[in-house]
């Protein structure tokens, strides 16, 4: 043969071929429907459709819970002067404010003892009651004093709580007007009711609260989506070609073996990118379209995309991509059908998810220390990141032991593809490779 | 074996026995499988220790966290009264793991009427200025001075950071000090001031919580006990059911077996039970190992005091009424899971076939945990939902028997249900059917296929971006998505219909001349259909309330009532009967109606056109509006008809808001000139009435 | 490109294919330690064609992934058109077309797209991987359907698509395991006159088969292979005359000993 393109062929060939490889592998996978539909499409109309879902359920929910009639029994002992208006105000009947959600008021004058009392709380919030007439949702008693005022409810009720809220509510506003009142009649000002004011100010850009916000929500969403991603096509690659009978195919192809395996690693790299971000991508419209729908209440001081520092995440996530790329393809190889494959997803999601969750604790921060843990270092630093920390030794850290670990799991996924198919056998050469000093020329490597 | 086939009792029996001769084999197989054994018993029985004590732990080191961290508070209470200051102080300074500060203040002292005024450039200089100083160290600036307008009262001032860990952790403890501060300042004035006047002595009562810890306990389980257990139930119940139809079916074994003297009734019941058998046992395992967690008391839950949750012990009554709730539910969903998955030709399309399935099971557990929804007559028939509520007023300890037999029932009934369309599923024709033959089924349908993505398509269209344009501009945003987008969609939508059915664009979309007739009688349906409407909406306000605070916000289209009438008429009538005319009766219902009767095409249609008003409110008023359209859409043959009572109807709507006149009830009479106009029209021409657009 | 004659610079002391005490074991965790193959050795010439013969299990299919560089030897060695698959088993790989019945075609790829990929791999670009492609399609016939996905194609189609793929390098030694397995009569027909044309190109061609009558017609020399050895090589002739039987079946039935 020629001998001179075969030889300039070997310098470059390598990675020609790798990217050959992952070129390939990303057009038949966009030619897979199913891979487009769950990576792309789906992202796109799940989440407005949650949104959308989640808003009219909570809608619904709310409108019911202002319908639901709750049903408070007061019993107030004889001597207690009890203020024109009260019942009213209770029952939610108020000038300038409208109806209010529905509060049934049963009004007695008994005199009880504290025990008594107890007992007749229990009485009333008994489910179920013997007594229908006795049924209620929470029980006012009013003894005359500071100390037997009590409000009894049942915390696991939901009616009981919401008779509680609109109790508490009702009484506070009506007392609050009964002390101006008596105030503004002993000709003294109003301001034993407020000893001071408060003013509390909000100094960070809503730019800077929304990055604050994604802190905390999009390490974890980001290392989830980008193991979601990763995972298809790697089980894909790997168990897939098996299925498909196309792994001889691949094994013929002549470049040099971990060429090819590097190749498929970018695929999935690239794969698992455009996931997360189709995903993130959806996930952002449709949250801003949440945000305005829901008003200036909830998404007002949040404004402006935090650009900066979704731009300074981007290339830890790339990088992050790649060794769950590595990582995932290397467990893939492991199945030798998709069904196999499939069963593994639990575990290896639990292996990046467990780390991440760690990561997502309020108080720990990167450091030197955990900067070199996989996956938490990752976490923490888009955290810190997104936050505006400026932690220049501990990014240094994370991104060299983050490349570190990405190599180290790029040669190990490598060199688990390249296995024969009989795992035992490879681990004995595996040792003897290492044992026998100089690396003996191996097929496949 | 042949005359024992002819009598029906007997061949109960048979195939009762040949099912159970397939559920041991199944059985067999699934459990001389590690996988199935590992997702159907060890996973949900290490599931909730596992969940408890890796969530108790970092609840604690996040807490404890959050409780040493340091923080510098700086203040300058100079301006402030020296007893309120000094209070103050001594208050701060007794804080753990707080430093104070001084601070220099003038900026504020300069600047406090601008500021309580609100005048932009103070605001501005405001923000700037904190920033600055939050910058060199503190991590909240709490000035005090006087009121600027009412000078008796004090005034604090706090400035934080709410894009920083710091700033939010010193701002929460300095708002729980000053809360506790103003409530016990004002306790002792109105004390001095009122004495025993005091209303509040006697009319504000303590809070008594009488639930006991048991129930604390259960509820804060119940929250989180449907997803688990339908979690469960799905990744035990997901992995059998593919195994034992998609597995087989990849494994070209089901061949095998459906070529044997068995009913496919019993082949299908005996996967089926099968199925359920290790769905069952994954969730009472897991309800078991729940059980013994609890008792060891390793429990820790988000809103629950670990110390209560120690030493309140769950009754075994809960759980066995919980796993009653639990059971039915079980083999609804192994049989929605043995339906999805007979449907799969291979193993990895089944896994993606499930998960939808397995995103609606979840989602509604989830929300019966979290909301408040309780568990009645409608609710405990509705599948999945109703079992999960009753799941968690089985922890609660509130769960009647009425409820949970009728839960139980409708559970029962759901799953008969499916069970009677699952021998059609493993039907030989299907199975053996070739690739081949499928993509000609399908190539069947491509109209219609086509026609569904792109109403979805104008459906998610409509609903992101016409909010996202009307936050830009109210009127402008509505008029390009109705005139501009719609209709883009619809010609898109069209084009490629006629492209394959070798139509002109324009009879696709139903752009042709018709007896003016139709459209008269269309015009002349609109008060009588806003009156049905109307009574609709009135009666569904019972049963579906509308939260106030909704009401009180209003749908976003308040401006139009500054309009004047031809233009509001031109923007709610107009605009909306040719956007969405166009795209919903003209493209969308002629692709549909190309491959589907017209009672299912009408239906899709409509319930396109219900989706994209985004309300689950209007939606069926939409829907009705939508199917009455299309009927006039396919009954005409032309689409003017169809715009016109659109256009009538939005426009009746909206101008009697205006005019008192018409919301007289008289004016529905019109409805049935209306009819009878349009039934002489369609009756002069029986032809056209009967000879639907088909391609 | 690669389109040096190797026989004309080689003198008959090189074959295109050498194999020296290859044994191949493998561990199993059900049948424990197994020897697929035992100490064997195989030699064939340009120009020939060698059928690989023996029942299932024999060996055949690992000898021939051994000399494709698919599996490792756990020792002995192997010499493919005089390259060492140990040392270079990369080299080897470029000089070898290799095909069996799982050797399968990429699904998603068109014909067109799988011949492009594979020779691009092999070095090839621009103008020459065009008119080589374009040839490769001419003289398979599988222009027609050559933007089809492979996954959609049929049988005796995929089977074109694969030679063509196989031979796209013009490689001097081709590998066939068991190549005409799972075909209808006229696909192995087209792939027997395949293997016969190469004959006249001065191509190795190993294959494996268990189907006799195929041997029969196809090989130059035959080599009975069972339990990881040997047993024979030769002419047909050479192997009638050495057990005095006519029939192949029945002269295998000797060899093996059955």
């Amino acid at each position: 043969m020629q001998s001179s393109p075969p030889k300039r062929r070997h310098v470059w060939f390598p990675a020609r071929a790798s990217l050959l490889v992952a070129l390939k592998e990303l057009r038949t996978s966009l030619r897979d429907k199913n891979t487009v539909l769950y990576s792309v499409i789906l992202p796109l109309c799940m989440y407005p459709v949650l949104f959308w879902a989640m808003i009219q359920v909570a809608l619904v929910v709310q409108g019911r819970r202002e319908q639901t009639t709750a049903r408070l029994h007061v019993v107030a002992s004889n001597s207690v002067l009890l203020p024109a208006g009260l019942e009213q105000r209770l029952v939610g009947h108020v000038e300038n404010h409208g109806d209010e959600a529905p509060l049934e008021v049963e009004l007695s004058r008994l005199d009880l003892e504290p025990a008594q009392a107890q007992q007749q709380a229990r009485d009333v919030l008994a489910e179920p009651s013997e007594q229908a007439a006795l049924r209620g949702d929470a029980f006012l008693w009013l003894g005359g004093d500071a100390e037997s005022g009590q409000l009894f409810f049942e915390s696991t009720r939901q009616r009981s709580r919401m008779a509680k809220q609109r109790t508490q509510e009702r009484l506070d506003d009506f007392v609050e007007r009964l002390r101006e009142k008596a105030l503004v009649a002993n000709q003294s000002s109003l301001e034993p009711l407020h000893p001071f004011e408060r003013l509390d100010v909000d100094v960070a850009p809503g730019r800077d609260k929304l990055a604050y916000l994604l802190s905390f929500i999009l390490p974890m969403l980001l290392v989830t989506m980008c193991v979601l991603g990763a995972f298809f096509p790697a089980v894909d690659l790997t168990a897939g070609e098996r299925e498909r009978n196309t792994e001889e195919t691949t094994m013929l192809l002549p470049a040099p073996r971990y060429a090819v395996h590097q190749g498929k690693i970018l695929a999935v790299c690239i794969t698992a990118v455009i996931a997360t971000g189709c995903n993130l991508l959806a996930l952002g419209l449709s949250a801003s379209h949440l945000i305005s729908m829901l008003g200036a209440g909830i998404g007002g001081g949040l404004s402006g995309v935090p650009t900066m520092a979704l731009l300074s995440v981007t290339p830890l996530a790339v990088l992050f991509a790649f060794f769950v790329a590595a990582v995932l393809t290397g467990v893939a190889s492991f199945a030798r059908t998709f069904k196999e494959g499939q069963a593994l997803l639990g575990p290896a999601q639990l292996l990046f998810i467990l780390p991440a969750m760690i990561g997502v604790v309020p108080g720990i921060e990167l450091s030197l220390k955990t900067a070199c843990i996989p996956v938490v270092n990752v976490v923490l630093a888009f955290r810190g990141l997104l936050q505006g920390k400026i932690l220049p030794m501990a990014y240094v850290v994370t991104v060299l032991s983050l490349l570190l670990f990405a190599i180290l799991s790029i040669r190990a996924s490598v060199w688990l593809l390249s296995r024969e198919k009989r795992p035992a056998r490879a681990r004995m050469r595996f040792f003897s490779r290492r044992a026998s000093g100089p690396p003996t020329p191996q097929i496949g490597a | 074996m042949a005359t024992s086939r002819a009598k029906p009792a007997v061949a109960g029996t048979r195939t009762l026995g040949l099912a159970l001769v397939i559920l041991c084999g199944e059985l067999r197989g699934l459990l001389r499988d590690r996988r199935a054994l590992f997702a159907g018993v060890i996973l949900p029985v290490l599931l909730y220790p596992l969940m408890f004590l890796l969530n108790g732990k970092l609840e604690q080191v996040a807490r404890s966290n959050m409780a040493e961290r340091e923080v510098q508070i700086a203040c300058d209470f100079t301006r402030l009264e020296p007893g309120l200051a000094e209070e103050l102080t001594n208050r701060l300074q007794a804080l753990p793991a707080t430093e104070i500060t001084t601070l220099d203040a003038s900026f504020w002292y300069a600047n406090e009427l601008a500021l309580h005024e609100g005048r932009q450039d103070a605001v501005d200089a405001e923000l700037r200025e904190a920033r600055l100083l939050l910058a060199r160290g503190p991590s909240v600036l709490l000035i005090g001075g006087p009121h600027p307008i009412l000078p008796a009262r004090p005034l604090l001032r706090m400035c934080h950071s709410k894009s920083d860990e710091a700033s939010g952790e010193a701002q929460a403890r300095v708002e729980s000090l000053l809360t506790t501060l103003r409530e016990e300042l004002r306790d002792q004035r109105l004390a001095v001031a009122l004495g025993a006047q005091d209303p509040g002595r006697w009319l504000l009562p303590s809070i008594v919580d009488v639930a006991d810890p048991s129930a604390t306990k259960g509820a804060a389980l119940g929250r989180l006990l449907p997803v688990i257990a339908i979690l469960a139930v799905l990744s035990a119940g997901a992995y059998a059911a593919l195994s034992s139809f998609a597995g087989e079916r990849e494994a070209q074994t089901l061949e095998t077996l459906l070529v044997q003297p068995v009913p496919a009734r019993a082949i299908v019941a005996g996967k089926y039970a099968a199925v359920a058998l290790l769905a069952l046992c994954a969730v009472i395992g897991n309800l078991a190992s729940f059980q013994v967690t609890v008792s060891l008391g390793w429990l820790s839950l988000p809103g629950l005091d670990p110390a209560a949750a120690a030493d309140a012990r769950l009754d075994w009554l809960r759980i066995a009424l919980a796993l009653l709730a639990v059971v039915p539910a079980t083999l609804l969903i192994c049989a929605l899971l043995v339906l999805v998955s007979a449907r799969a030709r291979t193993f990895r399309e089944g896994q993606q076939l499930l998960f939808p399935l397995t995103m609606a099971c979840v989602i509604p557990a989830g929300l019966a945990g979290s909301t408040d929804v309780a568990l009645d007559t409608w609710t405990a028939c509705v599948p999945v939902f109703g079992a999960s509520l009753a799941l968690r007023d089985a922890m609660r300890g509130t769960l009647a028997q009425g409820p949970l037999a009728l839960c139980s029932l409708a559970h029962v009934g759901w799953t008969l249900l499916c069970m009677r369309s699952m021998p059609g599923t493993i039907d030989a024709e299907r199975i053996f059917a070739t690739s081949s033959s499928e993509e000609e089924q399908t190539q069947r349908q491509v109209q219609s296929r086509a026609a569904l993505m792109w109403g979805l398509t104008g459906v998610i269209a409509t609903y992101m971006l016409r909010d996202w344009l009307q936050s830009l501009s109210p009127v402008g945003g509505l008029l390009i998505t109705l005139l501009l987008i719609l209709p883009a969609l619809a010609l898109f939508c069209a084009r490629g219909v006629a492209k394959r059915a070798k139509e002109r664009v324009v009879q696709v979309l139903g752009l042709v001349r018709c007896a003016p007739g139709a459209v008269l009688g269309a015009l002349m349906l609109a008060p009588g259909l806003a009156l049905v409407m109307r009574e609709w909406i009135h009666w569904q306000q019972r049963l579906l309330p509308m939260p106030t605070r909704a009401l009180e916000q209003g749908t976003g289209l308040e401006f139009l009532m500054e309009l004047s009438l031809p233009a509001l008429l031109a923007l709610v009538a107009l605009a909306p009967a040719i956007g969405e005319e166009l795209f919903f009766r003209g493209a969308v219902l002629s692709g549909l109606r190309r491959d589907h009767r017209p009672l299912k095409a009408l239906l899709v249609q409509a319930a396109l056109f219900a989706a994209a008003h985004a309300s689950i409110y209007r939606f069926l008023p939409t829907l009705a509006v939508g199917l009455l359209a299309g009927t006039l859409r396919l009954g005409s043959k032309s689409l003017w008809p169809a715009m016109a009572l659109h256009a009538a109807y939005n426009g009746w709507v909206v101008s009697t808001e205006r005019f008192e006149v018409l919301r007289d009830p008289a004016w529905a009479a019109l409805t049935l000139p209306g009819l009878l106009i349009l039934w002489a029209v369609w009756e002069r021409r029986p032809a056209a009435s009967a000879a639907l657009p088909v391609a | 490109m690669n389109t040096s004659t190797a026989p004309e610079r080689g003198s008959p002391p090189t074959p295109a294919i050498q194999a020296k005490a290859l044994r191949k074991v493998y561990k199993d965790s059900e049948r424990g330690t197994v020897e697929a193959l035992r100490e064997l050795d195989l030699e064939c010439g340009y120009g020939e064609i060698f059928g690989l013969l023996g029942p299932n299990g024999a060996g055949k299919s690992t000898t021939l992934r051994i000399l494709a560089t698919i599996l490792a030897p756990t020792s002995g060695s192997a010499c493919v058109d005089g390259i060492d698959v140990g040392q270079d088993p990369l080299e080897v790989r470029r000089r070898l077309g290799y095909l069996s019945a799982s050797t399968g075609l990429y699904p998603r790829l068109t014909a067109r797209e799988t011949l492009e990929y594979f020779g691009k791999m092999h070095g090839l670009q621009g103008e020459a991987l065009r008119s080589r492609v374009e040839d490769l399609l001419r003289s398979f016939a599988i222009e027609s359907y050559q933007h089809g996905l492979c996954g959609g194609l049929s049988t005796g189609q995929k089977q074109r698509v694969s030679i063509a793929r196989a031979v796209l390098h013009e490689p001097k030694v081709l590998i066939l395991d068991e190549p005409t397995t799972g075909l209808d009569i006229l696909s192995s027909s087209a792939m027997i006159d395949f293997v016969e044309s190469c004959r006249g190109q001065g191509r190795c061609v190993l294959f494996s088969t268990h189907i006799l009558s195929e041997a029969e017609r196809l090989c130059d020399r035959i080599g009975v292979i069972h339990q990881g050895r040997l047993l024979a090589v030769g002419t047909l002739a050479e192997l009638r005359e050495r057990t005095g039987k006519h029939w192949l079946e029945d002269v295998f039935k000797t060899l093996v000993g059955a």
